[in-house]
């Protein structure tokens, strides 16, 4: 039973996502997939992708692949059935023509894009920071969209690339201080909430130009809650100045902030069972991300409770190269590759976890069922770093 | 009597209508060796999904359902047909890589007029949903 995997099955799945009689396409330069790690798709997911890798399509456009759940350079870590066949999966992209990025940021080495340029990606985070961030556009593609874009070449014509698809429907102001990363996730969050399906635009009156690791928090919380694939940021998207902003308004404060931190986070740890770790790199770490942890651990001689820094393996190579990943082991930092905070030693463990990452805690809590508190890097250092 | 449908993918099935008043999530919730629906107190609980003309309102959970509608179907335990209240891409995703005809429907015309058990014939070419007893019109 069942069609063979053929080009014409994809593009039946663009089409199948398409209301209308008359079926659109947008040609894409590129392809990021979600839909990697083992402990998310399974056995039904392994199956397919090596049916598929066997099948004789292959990837036309470049594509990456978000991160799978273990570190290949750490087997022991891991049940080895899981290991094996998350290597499998791995081993069918390749096969498929995909670039072995394993990191929910290939904008950063791996599918580098730029302005107006079309592509289909997965992974929310990616989406909101190539739209937001580098003024490319997509849509926030489904792992088999993605995937279908990623063989054909080309979209659905739908959402973000219809004519004004990207145009603003609810404005945000915040105007009190934002002090760290953690509240900027925090305030994407509670847009998530608000905004549904919407458009948003922010504009953070007392907060002007952002950096970019507080950009990328916002950003990814708001792809944790929220449906669309962009947010308007007043002063850092390409091309605000030129938007009009949406009449309807919505203004958020610190007890909007407060709320989802109730929501995701314990209010305090338990110190009865269980290890606890502090687990940042949601989204991975850039190589700037790593050399401010080193600053923020400048005075610490060591920690009392272990932080664990996801990343991806090309940006771990080069902070490897500048000798940062010992002496931030000496510290008592790991650093993980190829992988998420959906780490497979991680499931079904009894670790508390504390984060500065409200998807961290948002996905550690709600899918792995741990007890997760939310703390900005600064303040876990204030209260574990031991001088 | 027949009900006119959308096809989303196309096809010609026949067998006994599945009918579940709930979304349903394929992924967790279905067993994908054996096509029984496992999720505790889903309506549809430990009833077999294989070879059936299954209606579902809209399916829920993870985008992962896909693959396990895709490896139903290779295995040869996946419904023979689906039809569905709203557009829905886990199920159509999974639907076209598993060559299962689906269709959608007026959900209320579809429970006012046909009842669980009942023997159909899913014709996602033409696009009907038609009782196997009467010969009539619609």
């Amino acid at each position: 039973m069942g069609e063979s995997l053929s080009k014409k099955v994809f593009k039946k799945i663009l089409d199948s996502i398409q209301t209308g009689k008359r079926k659109k396409y947008v040609k894409v330069s590129s392809a990021h997939l979600s839909g990697i790690s083992y402990l998310n798709i399974g056995d039904a997911g392994l199956e397919f992708l090596e049916d598929l890798s066997r099948s004789g399509l292959r990837f036309n456009v470049k594509t990456t692949i978000n991160p799978g759940c273990v570190d290949f350079d750490l087997q022991r870590e891991c049940d080895s059935e899981i290991f094996d066949k998350q290597r499998r999966i791995v081993k069918s992209l390749k096969a498929l023509g995909a670039v072995e990025s394993l990191t929910c940021t290939p904008y950063l080495f791996d599918n580098v894009i730029k302005k107006n340029q079309k592509v289909a990606w997965a992974e929310s985070s990616a989406v909101l920071y190539a739209n937001s961030i580098l003024g490319a556009r997509t849509n926030k593609e489904g792992s088999l969209t993605a995937l279908s874009s990623a063989i054909l070449g080309y979209t659905a014509g739908i959402g973000i690339h219809l004519k004004r698809g990207d145009k603003p429907e609810l404005l945000f102001e915040y105007l009190e201080k934002l002090d760290n990363e953690l509240d900027y996730g925090l305030l994407g969050y509670a847009m998530g909430l608000k905004a549904g399906v919407r458009i948003p635009y922010l504009s953070l009156k007392g907060n002007v130009k952002p950096c970019l690791p507080y950009l990328k928090q916002l950003l990814a919380s708001f792809g944790t809650s929220g449906g669309a694939p962009i947010i308007w940021i007043e002063g850092v998207t390409p091309g605000f100045s030129r938007i009009p902003k949406p009449k309807e308004k919505v203004v958020l404060s610190r007890d909007d902030l407060e709320e989802v931190k109730r929501m995701l986070s314990e209010e305090n740890l338990s110190f009865k069972n269980g290890k606890t770790v502090f687990i940042t790199g949601c989204p991975h770490y850039s190589v700037e991300e790593i050399e401010n942890l080193c600053n923020a651990l400048n005075n610490v001689r060591r920690l009392s409770t272990e932080i664990w820094v996801f990343t991806s393996r090309a940006a771990y190579s080069r902070v490897f190269e500048k000798g940062l990943v010992k002496t931030l082991e000496r510290k008592n930092v790991r650093l993980f590759k190829d992988s998420c905070v959906m780490y497979c030693s991680l499931r079904g463990s009894n670790i508390q976890v504390i984060t500065n990452s409200v998807k961290a805690a948002y996905y550690l809590k709600n899918s792995f069922r741990l007890r997760t508190v939310l703390k900005s890097l600064g303040e876990f250092v204030e209260t574990h770093g031991v001088e | 009597m027949y009900l006119r449908v959308r096809i989303v993918n196309e096809g010609f099935a026949r067998g006994p209508l599945l009918i579940s008043p709930q979304p349903i999530s394929f992924f967790g919730g279905v067993d994908p060796t054996t096509g029984t629906v496992v999720e505790r107190g889903h309506p549809l609980q430990g009833r077999s999904i294989s070879h059936k003309i299954l209606v579902l309102p809209s399916s829920k959970g993870s985008t992962v359902g896909s693959y396990v509608i895709y490896s139903l179907a290779k295995k040869g335990i996946a419904p023979s047909g689906i039809v569905m209240g709203k557009i829905d891409t886990i199920v159509s995703s999974g639907a076209i890589l598993g060559g299962i005809p689906l269709v959608l429907v007026d959900m209320s015309k579809l429970l006012s007029s046909f009842k669980d058990g009942e023997i159909v014939v899913l014709d996602a070419k033409k696009g009907r949903l038609i009782k196997e007893e009467s010969k009539g019109k619609p």
